[in-house]
């Protein structure tokens, strides 16, 4: 009997090695192993994540990991925190904090231009969803680290709370739960909050259409743990009930002009991160939208990828605005000057969370 | 080797080799696989295997042909020095990626490189020639026998320490069995299990805990991080002892076991003894023995002491830390020795936990590089910051309850008890549950190595 258990085991266990060894390098096709070996991570590393990523059914035994880990109580996994309804990303810890290093470099962006200059340092859903998140896994409340940016901002420099608008309406749908960003409705509460600093009346939400861009969306929090009790986001766009104002928008990544006629981008939600479909995310270095209101102010925005879904508000009021990102002017070896001259803008506005803010080392490209 | 490519491609190739071959290259094959492996981790680990193999070999012969003769001392110091270099040079944990080079700021000198087994094969070589030197038996002129004891892939993670003499007649004629290899599947798994979902979680949690600054860590958290801590050595150890046991029971090997449910010890010494049982042979044989004038107590027993902790805490890291907590075991094995009558008329649970209570609190110089940190956490465990509880403690005990609870299940020896008392021992039941749990475990394990990330990698060893 035990002779017969013991050839079942190894007959079993072998066969089941068998099986995925040959599935994964026959009968998967996700990743080559010449992709994984050209960014010089070395071979051994490069076999690993080939023999990970080429896995048969790697989704399904994500998925399991973390239903098992889940069961045992875990909630953290890597930086993604799990609450009741959401996904939260945690922000970095043990890194180096360059807040202050940043704001000086926009104290020193101030005093080289006469435009009048705005920040707005947005909290993400984990300094909003705080309650939820223990106290060990940040350093700091956000909301201190953001009122701590803004003292040390020049007296010329007018700074946006964008905190307390999102903050009083957590409970609704302001943050993706899937994703590290805010939704179209979080966007509007925080610009709502920037019209009174900058002098624009809001547009109220009335004025708006909502359509349901995507409905079933999972973000890359969702595929760091790929758990199924987690409820997909939808993207919501809202359109104006009265013809949109914008007439072009130019996209440059540092070589080429493309150009469109909308800030939403409809092919963008066939891809994996769905929320490009505003302005295309963050893959292009600077964005120009030109609007029919001639008469309008001219904004420069110096953004982060929270800037992606409140511009589309933006619209509504200025003639022109250029959206430059100092992330991708870094990875061109550019400056702002090469891209945009903050003297040909009537107002300047800063605009990132404050965990990309603090993490920032592009900041110099602002020179 | 935990890991996909380990799992799926590596084992069962070498395993079919292994089966398919003579045996006259099952050898060859073994010692291929072995330094295959070190090569495959870092292709200058070639150096620390050639050297312990060679100095091993040669010396070994070298002392034999001059046994009886005062340069076959000389032979045995440059072994030593030799192996003792290769352990120094390139034995760094993953853990904390520390090195006594660089605690000495002279890690410049060499090239900064590190080899998984480093911290086995000098410990193989040292005991084969001072064995040959002792003449417990002649040295062994068949140089594949030497070079496999030597490199014995299975023991490279961490241990068991294994002796040639006992090794020589499994070398010679492994004994493949379908019983032994269903044994060593079962095994495997087991320290897959143990390492991936133990070990692992409980070095995550005590990295939490690690992060929080020490003058905010109130009581609760400070306890449960250290607990984590001790539960993740543990484990850590046991969790590579079984992967090494199950891998040379598959191949015809039978290896010894080596840890003990230590946690359950009542003093020190005995502590030493369970927590890595062939370490604390390998010690007292090769390092004690040697130092201690036989019959003679006080100055040379006390030095033997003093440098056997150190060497076996050095083979744990060797970094400050493990000196830091080689020196407190010390001044505690030195207090029991003095304490030895009060602390034996102490009920043996309350001593076992006195123990235990004790090894907490010289853990913290085993976990931190610098020693002030580790005053600093100690402070902490004893209320130092005037906080007991925070909601973070709450969270740590929510979150990790279920986990501490199986760790303490199985450091306490409960399962242990239930297996040597053959509970489930209905012949039926054994049949069907056997592969059905080595499946089940091996499907748990693969989950936990897919969707692993790079933190899952991280080992003490």
């Amino acid at each position: 009997m035990k002779k017969f258990s013991d050839a079942i085991t190894v007959a079993a266990f072998f066969l089941i090695l068998l099986m995925f060894a040959v599935s994964t390098l026959f009968f998967q096709g996700g990743f080559s192993i010449s992709e994984l070996t050209s960014d010089n991570k070395g071979v051994q590393r490069a076999v690993s994540e080939y023999v990970a990523e080429n896995f048969p059914m790697n989704k399904n035994w994500r998925s399991m990991y973390t239903n098992i880990m889940v069961f045992a109580g875990k909630k953290r996994f890597g930086n993604t925190y799990l609450t009741d309804d959401r996904l939260i990303k945690l922000g970095s810890r043990n890194t180096g904090d360059h807040t202050i290093e940043n704001i000086a470099y926009v104290n020193e962006l101030a005093a080289n231009t006469d435009s009048q200059i705005y920040v707005m340092l947005t909290p993400t859903a984990e300094g909003v969803y705080s309650a939820d998140v223990p106290d060990m896994f940040s350093d700091k409340s956000q909301r201190e680290k953001i009122n701590d940016a803004y003292m040390q901002l020049d007296r010329r420099i007018a700074s946006i709370d964008a905190f307390y608008p999102l903050y009083s309406a957590r409970d609704e749908y302001v943050f993706y739960r899937t994703e590290n960003l805010w939704t179209s409705f979080g966007a509007y509460y925080a610009y709502s909050e920037s019209t009174r600093q900058l002098g624009l009346n809001a547009v109220k939400l009335d004025n708006y259409d909502q359509e349901y861009a995507v409905s079933d969306y999972y973000g890359p929090l969702y595929n760091n743990v790929m758990l199924e009790s987690i409820k997909p986001d939808r993207i919501n766009i809202f359109r104006s009930k009265y013809q949109s104002p914008v007439t072009e928008v130019d996209l440059f990544d540092g070589e080429t002009i493309k150009q469109a006629d909308s800030v939403y981008f409809r092919s963008a939600a066939k891809g994996s991160k769905k929320t490009d479909i505003f302005l295309y995310g963050d893959r292009y270095l600077k964005t120009d939208i030109y609007t029919n209101i001639k008469k309008g102010p001219s904004l420069l925005l110096i953004k982060g990828s929270f800037a992606n879904s409140i511009v589309p508000f933006y619209t509504a009021h200025y003639s022109r605005i250029t959206m430059v990102d100092p992330d991708k002017l870094k990875d061109e070896g550019m400056t702002l000057s090469d891209v945009a001259d903050a003297d040909d803008y009537d107002q300047i506005l800063v605009l990132f969370d404050i965990d990309s803010f603090s993490d920032a080392r592009y900041f110099d490209t602002l020179k | 080797m935990i890991s996909l490519s380990f799992l799926y491609f590596f084992l069962p190739v070498f395993m079919a080799l292994y089966l398919l071959l003579p045996k006259s290259l099952k050898s060859r094959l073994l010692l291929l696989g072995g330094i295959g492996l070190v090569c495959w981790e870092e292709p200058s680990g070639i150096i620390p295997v050639s050297v312990c193999i060679l100095s091993g070999y040669l010396f070994g012969i070298f002392i034999h042909n001059f046994r009886d003769r005062k340069i076959s001392s000389v032979l045995l110091a440059l072994e030593v020095m030799l192996n003792a270099g290769v352990l120094l040079l390139f034995h760094r944990t993953a853990y904390d990626n520390s090195d006594l080079l660089s605690v000495l700021g002279q890690r410049s000198l060499v090239k900064s490189i590190s080899a998984i087994g480093a911290s086995v094969m000098p410990l193989h070589s040292i005991s084969y020639c001072v064995d040959v030197y002792r003449k417990k038996y002649v040295c062994e002129h068949k140089f594949i026998n030497v070079a496999e004891y030597i490199a014995f892939f299975p023991a490279f993670a961490a241990g068991p320490i294994l002796r040639y003499d006992k090794m020589k007649p499994m070398l010679e004629e492994p004994e493949i069995t379908a019983d032994k290899c269903a044994s060593g599947i079962r095994l495997l798994v087991l320290g897959l299990f143990t390492k991936l979902f133990i070990s692992n979680t409980m070095l995550e949690l005590w990295n939490d805990v690690r992060d929080i600054p020490a003058n905010t860590l109130p009581v609760i958290s400070a306890w449960i991080g250290m607990l984590a801590f001790a539960f993740f050595l543990y484990f850590e150890l046991n969790a590579f002892s079984t992967i090494a046991c199950g891998l040379a029971s598959m191949m015809g090997f039978t290896l010894p076991r080596n840890s003990r449910e230590p946690y359950k010890s009542h003093s020190f010494l005995a502590f030493c003894r369970k927590f890595n049982c062939s370490l604390y042979r390998w010690c007292m044989e090769y390092v004690f023995h040697s130092i201690k004038k036989q019959g003679k107590h006080g100055v040379s027993e006390f030095l033997a002491v003093i440098i056997t902790v150190v060497v076996g805490s050095l083979w744990y890291s060797t970094s400050l830390h493990s000196l830091l907590f080689g020196a407190a075991l010390i001044l505690m094995l030195g207090l029991e020795k003095i304490l030895a009558v009060p602390l034996k008329k102490l009920y043996k649970p309350l001593r076992t936990m006195f123990f235990v209570l004790c090894l907490l609190i010289i853990m913290p110089f085993m976990a931190f590089n610098e020693p002030a940190s580790a005053l600093n956490y100690i402070g902490a465990m004893f209320g130092g910051n005037h906080v007991a509880v925070d909601m973070t403690s709450e969270y740590l005990i929510s979150t990790y309850l279920i986990l501490f609870v199986l760790c303490l299940l199985v450091s306490s020896g409960v399962f242990g008890y239930f297996f040597r008392k053959k509970v489930f021992n209905n012949e039926y039941i054994q049949t069907i549950m056997q592969p059905v749990w080595v499946i089940a475990l091996l499907i748990f394990c693969t989950a936990f190595l897919v969707s692993g990330n790079n933190s899952l990698y991280t080992y003490m060893f």
